[in-house]
């Protein structure tokens, strides 16, 4: 049976390239999530996406102001 | 609140899908070449023809459909509010990937698109460029995975992200109003081969205009297969070549699959999985197809504008320096422009994922 869809943080990105970084820098700083494609509704940029907990938005955002990660957008919705 | 189907993700690739195939079939009948009913490739190669970039008198023309892809994406693009100018993310080497990518497109004589239209037109060859095509991604995305990047793009002003737009519209202007004789234009060959201008231009918007709200793209489709198991935009191609077969075989125009005999093709099969390598793995290095280059470009990306024009580059040196292929063969000039193709993206691939981490090291 399919699952009920759960809040979940996105974040896309201009580059495929943005999106395999954030992926290795989430695996060194033991940030959980996933690449997975992006939803068309949300981005018309490279098509990947990185899906997260919404909790760890405030590390995300830190990694970006740092210069760790380049993400185009962070949004939350249902999926 | 239920988990969206697959359908549901997915219906408005297939209907670009479909709206693409039928699309190309119109364009055949009205006048494009055979199996030739959209080709960026082609397109853009003509359009290099017509700006007299080379001589080769049998393909220069001011192709609509290529403006009209970009119109098509840029009013989509508005109407969402996705239109914003951006870039700065390795112009130079994007217009050098840009240019690998035409060359290896006109060994095989087509990009993607048109590789999936002569599969559901019929031509084996075009499997065999598939495969190339498929080789070309999983050897870009092994580089990826690694940490290639062309670094980061930066916002820019929406006048430099509607420059490409506006340029291309006043050329095809100036091209298809005859107020300058500014362009050239074939006389017979594949550039002589076109459907009336204005059903062209409409054709491309539509195709752009969902193509822009799809995200459809070749290289993206086959990278999300491999990456992901998501195929919705596989399914789009497929339903691409199911309508070119379907139309084909009911406008009774399709003559079987076969390896010769197709139109504007060839059946050196090395060169024509060579050259779509070559296109596969440019193509995900620059994060598209040649479609999705046209399509980001109109939605105000500069680096997909250089990148198209990159393109105009390759087509006007294939030309020039007898590297096109032909319907007679590739040619022996090709055969080392690919070898070298493959050199120089190894060798981009390599810099921009090691001497990148050695950089972030320091």
């Amino acid at each position: 049976m399919p699952r009920e869809p759960r809040l979940t943080l996105v974040l896309t990105f201009d580059t495929t390239a943005a999106a395999m970084e954030t992926e290795r820098v989430c695996a060194a700083e033991a940030i959980p999530g996933r690449l997975f494609p992006a939803p068309r509704q949300l981005s018309s940029d490279c098509g990947i996406a990185w899906a997260s907990e919404p909790s760890q938005r405030p590390r995300l955002e830190a990694l970006a102001a740092a210069g760790a990660i380049f993400p185009a957008a962070f949004r939350e919705l249902r999926l | 609140m239920k988990k969206r189907s697959w359908f549901q993700d997915n219906w408005l690739a297939l209907l670009t899908g479909l709206i693409v195939g039928a699309a190309a079939l119109l364009l055949a009948r009205l006048g494009n070449p055979g199996n030739m009913g959209f080709c960026i490739a082609c397109f853009e190669r003509d359009i290099a023809g017509a700006l007299g970039l080379h001589g080769a008198e049998a393909v220069q023309y001011f192709r609509p459909e290529i403006v009209g892809i970009v119109l098509g994406a840029l009013l989509a693009a508005l109407c969402f509010r996705e239109f914003r100018g951006k870039g700065g993310s390795s112009p130079l080497l994007r217009l050098i990937l840009g240019m690998l990518v035409m060359i290896g497109a006109l060994v095989f004589l087509g990009c993607p698109l048109r590789m999936v239209i002569r599969i559901g037109g019929g031509d084996l060859n075009a499997l065999v460029g598939l495969a190339g095509f498929i080789v070309g991604i999983l050897v870009g995305v092994v580089f990826l995975k690694k940490g290639f990047t062309l670094g980061r793009a930066y916002g820019q002003s929406k006048a430099e992200g509607a420059a490409f737009p506006a340029l291309l519209t006043l050329a095809f202007l100036l091209s298809v109003t005859g107020l300058v004789g500014l362009f050239r234009s074939s006389e017979s060959g594949p550039g002589s081969k076109r459907a009336l201008w204005y059903v062209a231009l409409l054709a491309g918007m539509a195709v752009g205009f969902l193509a822009q709200r799809s995200r459809f793209c070749m290289a993206g489709g086959i990278r999300n297969a491999v990456m992901f198991r998501d195929f919705g935009l596989v399914a789009a191609f497929g339903m691409v070549i199911l309508t070119v077969l379907v139309g084909n075989l009911l406008l009774g125009q399709f003559g079987g699959f076969a390896f010769e005999g197709q139109p504007v093709a060839h059946s050196d099969g090395l060169w024509n999985f060579l050259g779509m390598t070559v296109v596969g793995w440019g193509s995900v290095l620059l994060g598209g197809c040649p479609l999705r280059q046209l399509i980001l470009a109109g939605e105000g990306n500069t680096d997909s504008a250089v990148t198209v024009v990159g393109m105009l580059l390759g087509a006007a040196l294939s030309h020039n320096f007898k590297l096109a292929s032909s319907a007679d063969g590739s040619a022996p000039g090709g055969h080392t422009a690919v070898w070298a193709a493959l050199v120089i993206l190894l060798l981009i691939s390599l810099v921009c994922t090691f001497a990148k981490k050695k950089e972030g090291t320091k």
